[in-house]
């Protein structure tokens, strides 16, 4: 009697762990195919933009002047390298220049030059407009389907998909320079605060 | 007088001409048809791959121990860092053993890539590796899933793309080594 109570309970102990499993995956299939190339390229922006912000936002006001340059480190050459600023403005801009292109959406002449407009000082603003830029990459994203993303939009001479994910690694490349700024300056990027990468 | 100004009035109509013709041309022509995306995801390889290449070949050895700050990785480290992650991912999208494997762990040391020489070698490797598995395995390679960080499936077009943007992050790192050392990366402007 004890036996057979022993291999009840552990036949529904399988049990649970079988089916159990069988949802996992079963959940994790009907999660890939959900996937779209419009919210596979969102999920890329959305991870970049996340780097950004909080890196832009851990960098001290009085700070975000900083460029290597102000060290003045024997041997060196940063003479007229961007601020910190105006890393967070140049790639917002270039968020606007290459976004712009997929979504159709005028590109504002004050954005033009690479670091955006001359009036943004202040860090909210510069992270405001840092922001806006991300969100007309996730408009951009959502307007990518399989048909339209190896098009290429207007003039451009470049497809809507590489368009999409240019703006990504182009912010990639700035966010790595920008992770050296905020070092040069003691703090540890928010993003590796946890581990050593 | 008159007669220069009448040449360079011609001239002008010429060129206005010229152009116009040009343009025309180019808008009666058949558009040249759309790229495959592996293509595309090809270049987009190829292109962070030859720049992460072309710096370690140009940044001089005795400096290939030098970082900015105490706290990250040297130079070399980086390219090692980033071209060690590219063999992880290339090694689970193809389902190979391609590349060195240093376990779980993408930081080789310099114990085992001691020569700047050797330090390039392995770059190059991983880019050349990474684009012939693209090419092989094609737009339908992409639509393939693998597993990936987090113990989760994903398409290959997310791994690919995720290991082109840490290369990005990467060489990001390495432009403001290079000006530390009073230096300017190859294709970049005197002022980022």
């Amino acid at each position: 009697m004890r036996q057979t109570k022993s291999f009840f309970v552990l036949a529904v102990v399988f049990l649970a762990i079988v089916f159990g499993q069988t949802r996992t995956n079963a959940a994790q299939t009907q999660q890939l195919q959900a996937l779209t190339v419009a919210s596979a390229v969102d999920r890329d922006i959305s991870a970049v933009e996340k780097l950004i912000v909080e890196l832009a936002e851990a960098m001290p006001e009085e700070k975000c002047n900083f460029s290597p340059e102000n060290l003045n480190i024997p041997g060196s050459d940063y003479k007229g390298v961007r601020t910190f600023a105006q890393q967070v403005k140049h790639v917002a801009a270039s968020n606007y220049a290459i976004w712009s292109g997929v979504t159709g959406d005028k590109f504002p002449k004050d954005y033009l030059g690479g670091n955006g407009p001359e009036n943004i000082k202040s860090k909210a603003d510069a992270i405001k407009f840092l922001k806006g830029s991300f969100a007309l990459g996730h408009k951009a994203a959502a307007t990518l389907t399989v048909e339209n993303m190896l098009q290429n939009p207007g003039t451009s001479k470049s497809s809507r998909l590489r368009l999409a994910v240019f703006g990504v690694e182009h912010a990639f490349d700035h966010y790595g320079q920008m992770v050296e700024y905020v070092r040069m300056n003691g703090i540890v990027p928010p993003a590796s605060r946890d581990k050593s990468n | 007088m008159n007669r220069a100004l009448g040449l360079l009035v011609v001239t002008l109509l010429a060129l206005a001409g010229i152009s116009r013709h040009a343009q025309a041309q180019t808008q009666n022509q058949a558009p040249s048809p759309a790229r495959s995306r592996s293509d595309e995801m090809l270049d987009r390889w190829n292109a962070i791959g030859n720049k992460l290449t072309a710096m370690a070949q140009d940044f001089p050895e005795d400096k290939y121990d030098f970082k900015v700050q105490k706290d990250e990785r040297t130079f070399a480290l980086n390219l090692l860092h980033a071209a060690a992650l590219d063999f992880v991912l290339i090694r689970r999208i193809s389902g190979s053993n391609v590349g060195p494997d240093f376990g779980d762990g993408d930081n080789p040391t310099r114990d085992q890539f001691k020569a700047k020489a050797d330090v390039v070698k392995f770059v190059q490797e991983a880019v050349a590796d990474g684009a012939k598995v693209i090419q092989r395995q094609g737009d339908a390679g992409l639509d393939n899933t693998t597993k990936f960080f987090g113990n989760r499936m994903a398409h290959n077009s997310t791994i690919w793309t995720f290991a082109i943007e840490h290369s990005a992050e990467h060489y990001g790192q390495l432009v403001v080594y290079y000006r530390a050392n009073n230096l300017v990366p190859a294709g970049l402007p005197a002022i980022m």
